[in-house]
């Protein structure tokens, strides 16, 4: 199985890691052992552009599913990023603080925002997509946002 | 104090030639006001596409004088390929790294830059300015 599900826009290339979960709202989720890391998709990262802040909420603080996580900021936009999942916030990135750019950098990977230990994952987890339903819930974005796309 | 300008060399001042985003164009507007304006008498600006080229007279302006490169974004294009010319690299600047100084400011405009675009720019050029002033102290 490829790592990564691919289509290209203008120029860029997209991806969508297999494996993890996402939000309608283009944040990707990873459980491992109990706890689940959440990051941004490449999609949302591309489209927002560079990002230069990144706010989340603060570690031991209760989060509520759909509720506010945090933002992020380029000079194109803020994007406001509702949690994927009920629980509390365990750890931010520390390295986001000086390096905000590791998001579009590698938003899968070193980009990631936050970690959590999940209340209700069960529960939560029905209403994520998967890498297939979200690769094409991107594309369909993608068709009506941008309007032009070449799938491979 | 006026600076004695006589038989120095000039700093050279690359930015970026990153297309469609807005902060390529300030990276690039920046260059013009510190190269036309602002140290004119001791900085001169240089395509970035000719020395990416290979052009002989580029890399031998890049390796003779003290160079900054200018970004758009993280990507840092003209930082590497000055390096990968072997020019005298002494300084780095970002534009994202004055939009994070100046949050306020939101350029959009890719094909002429807005007021804030604009004002990102000159805010950016006082930057570079700066930091030709050191090096020249240093020379």
């Amino acid at each position: 199985m490829n790592e990564y599900l691919r289509t290209t826009y203008d120029k860029f290339e997209l991806r969508v890691r297999q494996g993890f979960y996402y939000t309608k709202d283009d944040l990707w989720v990873s459980v491992e052992n109990g706890k689940a890391r959440v990051g941004v998709s490449d999609y949302l990262q591309k489209t927002s552009g560079d990002v230069a802040f990144i706010e989340v909420a603060k570690p031991g603080s209760a989060v509520e599913k759909g509720k506010d996580l945090g933002t992020i900021e380029s000079a194109k936009t803020t994007v406001p990023l509702p949690s994927p999942l009920s629980g509390t916030l365990e750890e931010a990135n520390s390295k986001l603080t000086g390096n905000p750019e590791l998001v579009n950098s590698d938003p899968y990977g070193e980009g990631w925002l936050v970690t959590l230990t999940p209340s209700n994952l069960e529960d939560d987890r029905i209403s994520l997509l998967s890498a297939d339903d979200y690769f094409k819930l991107m594309l369909e974005k993608l068709q009506s946002e941008h309007g032009k796309l070449e799938s491979k | 104090m006026k600076m004695d300008t006589t038989n120095q060399k000039k700093v050279i001042i690359i930015p970026c030639s990153g297309i469609g985003k807005a902060f390529g164009s300030i990276s690039r507007d920046a260059t013009f006001e510190v190269t036309e304006n602002l140290r004119k008498d001791n900085t001169q600006t240089l395509c970035l596409a000719l020395l990416v080229s290979g052009d002989e007279d580029s890399k031998r302006l890049v390796r003779d004088n003290k160079c900054i490169t200018v970004d758009g974004c993280p990507l840092q294009c003209a930082e590497k390929n000055v390096k990968l010319a072997g020019g005298n690299l002494t300084g780095s600047l970002r534009v994202v790294d004055t939009y994070k100084e100046n949050r306020h400011l939101k350029p959009r405009s890719i094909t002429f830059l807005d007021p804030d675009g604009q004002q990102m720019a000159l805010k950016l050029a006082e930057k570079i300015a700066e930091k030709v002033d050191g090096l020249l102290e240093d020379q």
